[in-house]
This record gives C-alpha cells, structure tokens and sequence, in this order.
C-alpha cells in the first residue's frame, strides 16, 4: 500500500470521527429545544397576573364537611369569600355578624348538642353582586370517635 | 507497514470509543462493618414524622365521621327505616348488644330503649355508611330546625306574621311569639342589638330560625329567633 493512501485514509478516519461527534452533539440540542417547556419570564407572569385581577369570589367553605360528626361544642368554619363582603353565620345558638377583610376567613362557632344547622351568607360590599348562601349540618354528639 | 496501520487504526478506534463511555461513577467501597448513628436531629425528624401521621390518620377518620339524619318511617326490631330531608330513604341495622339510643333534650343527653322511639321521630345515626344502609353505633332522637334567611316581602302589624322569600323563591309565613327572640344589626357598628317587631320593614333582610313540628301548613312556622338586616345597609 502506497503512502498517500494510508495517509488519506487516517485523514479520513479523524474527519470521520469528527463529524459523527458533531452530528451526536446537534442532534442532542434539536431534541432539546423541541421538547423542553420554556418558563415564562417575569415579565410576561406580572402582566398575566394584572390581567387576572378578580374582585369577586364565591362562597366556599372549605370546613367542616357537610352532616360532620364532632363530640366537642364549638368548631371552626374556614373558608373564602370576597373581601370586604359581609358574612352572616346563623346557628340555633347564636348569630354571627363579621366583615370579611381578607379573602379567608375563620369562624369559630359554639354547637348545640344534637343537629346545628349552620347557614352562611355572604353579602358582596359591591351591591351589584347577589348574596351568596351555604348550608352546613353539623353534629354534636357525646360519643367516642 | 502494515502492522504500524493496524496499529494506528485500533489506537484511534479506542480513542472514539472514549467518547460513549460517558455516564460512569465510581463507586464507593463497601464497608465491612456499617454503621448507623442516630442524631439527636434525626430523633426528632423522626418523631415528627410519627406525631404527622398520626395526625393525618385522626383527621382522616374524623373527615369521615358522617351522619344519616331523618323521619323514622318503620319501626321493627332490628330495622329502622328513615327518610332524609332530600328525600332518600335509609335502612338503620340495629345491633341488639351494640347499638346505643338516646334522646336530646336541650343540653342534655339521656340514654333510651329502641321502643322509645316512635314513627315520625327525628333521628341523627352515627355508624358505618354502606349506600343506603347504615350499622348503627348510636342513634340520637333530636328536634330539627328550620334555618333560613330572605327578604321581607309582607309585615301583617295586626296577627304580627310576616311573609318572607328566600333565594330559591320559597315563601315562608313568620309569626311572632312571645318567646321570639328579635335582633337587628347595627349598621354603622355591625353590632347585634335587641329589636321589636315594629322595626320590620318590607324590604328588609331578615334571618330567621325555627322549630320544625312538622305538622306547619303553608310553610308557616313560629319564629324563635330572628336577625334583622335594615335595607340600608345594601343602599348605602
């Protein structure tokens, strides 16, 4: 085998080798950029979020379930309303009347033994917004749980 | 020469093969002896955990604490069968030796007899819920309360009724009795004050609660306590 040969063909080797690794490489970053989720920048996250801004909030009571069984005589009720609203909670043993400064809220509200029927309504601060109401059915009972 | 170009070829093939033997990591020696100390910091890691699920396990059987209420519709044995407010019938399996009864009575608790209760009864079980039947641990007689609140829509000042509509357009007739417990909110305060009936104005907002009997007519129930929420507090 002549000279030149054998050097062409160590060229080519290298030249090969070369090139496979280049293609590995690019192929790696394709797969990347056509996969990889792209968070979004600040700047696009405040913009969304002053674009979101809600005033009014439904009723939601986060607890306790409705038809709960408790063998202790008070319970807290958690859970969110607009700001600024007007909630009125209504139990057989007592009323309560409470401005609702943040969006959630908690209650603690004494139970009679037996059935309390608890009814939650929120009067929204803006007028145009309809009241919104909740019934809950919780159980003081003195039995072991 | 040809021997110096095997040479080379396999050198550089060695040397491609480098390339893809990324990935590796030493590993570490295996210890004759391990050895498992516990810090003080662990303990309490671990403790912590332990007070967590234990938490977790009570606030979960306290989630499911469910009670099945109704009107007693049959009575036999060992077999109650009741009906919901929304209308759903239960079956309530008696357990002769397990099963506990009691009656409520304002803040007291007293302990029955199954033949204590009656048919139209108002019964609270607690027990395990399987669809529509329940294996009662206890079953509670009680007084059920109507609960509702709406707009004062009719103020009778001779007869001292008044008619009110709630949200889902149901009309309830109030009366007025003596032992009617009035209040009103304070609109600038938001305090509770004592009221009369003369303060009543259509219009008004008015929460309201009572006794149901269960024999009302005409959905007209005696008030035994109401709160009173002055119309202007949603104009001004």
């Amino acid at each position: 085998m002549k000279k030149e040969t054998l050097i062409a063909i160590f060229m080519g080797l290298i030249f090969g080798g070369f090139f496979g690794i280049f293609l590995i490489n690019k192929n790696k970053d394709l797969s990347l950029s056509k996969n990889k989720i792209l968070a979004p920048t600040s700047i696009l996250t405040q913009k969304n979020s002053q674009n979101n801004v809600v005033d009014f909030i439904p009723l939601e009571i986060k607890e306790p379930n409705d038809y709960f069984i408790t063998n202790e005589n008070n319970i807290d009720i958690v859970g969110k309303a607009t700001k600024d609203s007007l909630i009125v909670v209504q139990t057989p043993i007592k009323d309560i009347v409470y401005k609702n400064e943040k969006e959630d809220f908690k209650i603690n509200i004494p139970l009679a033994l037996g059935e309390n029927v608890i009814k939650i309504v929120d009067y929204p601060k803006d007028k145009t917004f309809d009241s919104q109401e909740k019934i809950l059915r919780v159980y003081y009972l003195k039995i072991e749980l | 020469m040809k021997k110096i170009l095997t040479i080379i070829l396999i050198l550089i093939s060695f040397s491609f093969l480098a390339f893809f033997s990324y990935g590796q990591t030493i590993t570490p020696e295996a210890s004759s002896t391990p050895k498992i100390s516990i810090t003080n910091q662990d303990q309490k890691a671990i403790e912590n955990l332990k007070e967590k699920v234990a938490n977790k396990v009570q606030e979960i059987i306290k989630k499911n604490n469910k009670a099945i209420v109704g009107r007693v519709t049959s009575i036999s044995d060992n077999l109650i069968k009741i009906k919901s407010v929304d209308n759903k019938e239960y079956e309530i399996k008696i357990d002769s030796t397990l099963t506990k009864f009691y009656k409520i009575s304002g803040v007291n608790q007293k302990e029955i007899k199954i033949d204590d209760i009656a048919k139209n009864d108002y019964l609270i079980v607690s027990g395990i819920i399987n669809d529509k039947t329940v294996d009662a641990n206890a079953v509670f007689i009680d007084q059920p309360f109507l609960v509702e609140s709406g707009k004062v829509i009719e103020v009778n000042k001779e007869n001292y009724t008044v008619k009110v509509i709630t949200s889902d357009k149901t009309v309830y007739t109030l009366s007025f009795e003596t032992f009617t417990k009035q209040y009103i909110l304070n609109i600038k305060t938001l305090d509770i004050e004592k009221s009369g009936f003369s303060k009543m104005i259509v219009g008004d907002r008015i929460h309201f609660i009572a006794e149901i009997k269960g024999n009302e007519k005409d959905n007209t129930y005696e008030a035994a306590k109401t709160l009173l929420i002055p119309q202007e507090y949603f104009i001004k």
